[in-house]
């Protein structure tokens, strides 16, 4: 997939900025990591490369591609786990029962078929919400902090989908807060602070040299 | 008043044909007339929850006064409409059944079309984001949103139910209070204790209050078992 463009994106809230882009080029090659302090636009930067947030001013690449987004917290409709995944039989009409059995399969989610998906734990509600991107086959998943809140084995157990998934020709988008998981599975880092984007460089190359003095800073505070 | 009291509760446990005839009529029509407004006002409701267009606002400005506007008004207009001289003359539908469903609809769209937009919105909130992302076009994001408000609606049913079956004011005027054929226990209420006879009078209250309270049970233990299943 080509690398993501963004062009003259800029967003406020009561005079506050949340994203400030003139024009920057992302990478886009397996998984890139956005990270940044609380309240830098992680989320906002992720939703504008989903389409989630429009603006006619707003020139980016990324609207004819097939994109997905997982949000932090993702609501589910108050049926099943199947009931869930079966609204997507409304965007995608050819998807087909088996497929979306073998997502469940997949996900491990077989055994909570029948629950309600409101009340499956954090850890079962982030896998329904992957595997529900996942069915719709997308160049682009975007997570926002798909692990946040998760005990260990739950973030392994989603790492090591990602990683999968990677591998076959997915390309991820993914905000979070955990270093050590960030170097574990990105390629590439965003680091975006106050609205900016400070810095997109590989992972390693970050973490050694970052460019800037604000990256430098920041990883000093968190590492 | 006890022997009132005692003679209205004899009219109701006796089977009275006439009351029982009254009721039959008042459920059946209300019945009929939520429907057509669940059938018209839901869809009404999630469409301004979730769509944005210009006038939207004027749109709310205009539901919510629609909700608003005094049933005798609606009971004149309708009146108008299907009298002898009006548009819908020809149709002969003045003092029927048909006629109060009209009028009934009126009354119940508008309120469960408004009532159901706030709690779909609501519920707009949180689920936007993750519809858009899944590509659901407007129609589907429509049916998802109103299947996951299902159980919150179910008030909202209920009070349209509660409107159409306590009105008085329109279906006296469209329907005419035709013994046998038109009357309903509001207009029977409203003629019986005119003309003294408060026992029947009462009886028709205690019918009415006891499908109003039948229906609020319902609507609670529907709502309780789906949190209870849900969360």
């Amino acid at each position: 997939m080509a690398n993501i463009v963004l062009e003259n994106i800029h967003l406020t809230e009561q005079g506050r900025p949340i994203l400030q882009i003139d024009k920057v080029t992302l990478p886009c090659d397996r998984i890139t990591a956005v990270i940044g302090p609380n309240g830098a636009g992680k989320t906002t930067l992720l939703k504008v490369i989903a389409g989630l947030i429009t603006d006619p001013a707003f020139a980016t690449n990324t609207a004819s591609k097939n994109i997905s987004m997982v949000l932090h917290q993702t609501p589910f409709i108050k049926m099943s786990v199947w009931g869930n995944l079966l609204l997507l039989k409304d965007a995608i009409p050819s998807l087909s029962d088996d497929q979306m059995n073998d997502a469940m399969n997949v996900f491990s989610l077989t055994h909570l078929k029948n629950q309600p998906a409101t009340l499956l734990s954090a850890g079962e509600k982030q896998r329904l919400a992957i595997a529900r991107a996942y069915l719709m086959h997308p160049e682009l998943m975007i997570l926002d902090e798909p692990t946040a809140s998760l005990d260990p084995n739950s973030t392994l157990f989603i790492e090591s989908k990602i990683t999968e998934l990677a591998h076959s020709g997915m390309r991820f988008i993914l905000a979070s807060h955990d270093f050590a998981q960030v170097k574990r599975i990105s390629d590439h880092i965003i680091f975006i602070k106050n609205g900016q984007i400070i810095e997109a460089s590989p992972t390693k190359a970050f973490f050694e040299s970052p460019s800037s003095e604000v990256s430098q800073e920041f990883i000093a505070l968190h590492v | 008043m006890w022997d009132t009291l005692y003679q209205a509760f004899s009219l109701v446990f006796n089977l009275d044909p006439e009351v029982w005839s009254i009721a039959f009529t008042s459920i059946s029509v209300s019945a009929i007339a939520l429907l057509n407004g669940v059938i018209l006002g839901l869809p009404l409701g999630a469409f301004l929850a979730i769509a944005n267009f210009p006038g939207k606002k004027w749109c709310l400005t205009i539901l919510n006064t629609c909700m608003n506007v005094p049933t005798v008004i609606i009971g004149v207009l309708i009146y108008l409409l299907l009298s002898r001289s009006g548009p819908l003359g020809d149709l002969g539908l003045l003092f029927t059944k048909t006629g109060m469903i009209i009028a009934q609809t009126l009354l119940t769209t508008p309120i469960i079309a408004a009532v159901s937009r706030q709690i779909i919105a609501d519920a707009w909130q949180s689920h936007r984001d993750t519809f858009t992302s899944l590509h659901l076009r407007l129609f589907h994001q429509m049916k998802w949103i109103l299947w996951d408000c299902r159980f919150s609606l179910v008030i909202v049913i209920l009070l349209g139910f509660s409107r159409a079956i306590s009105e008085v004011g329109a279906v006296m005027i469209v329907g005419g209070n035709i013994a046998h054929h038109t009357r309903t226990l509001t207009t029977a209420i409203a003629l019986e204790t005119s003309k003294g006879d408060l026992a029947l009078s009462l009886s028709l209250g205690i019918v009415l209050l006891s499908i109003v309270l039948l229906a609020n049970i319902a609507a609670h233990f529907l709502k309780s078992s789906a949190e209870r299943k849900y969360g």
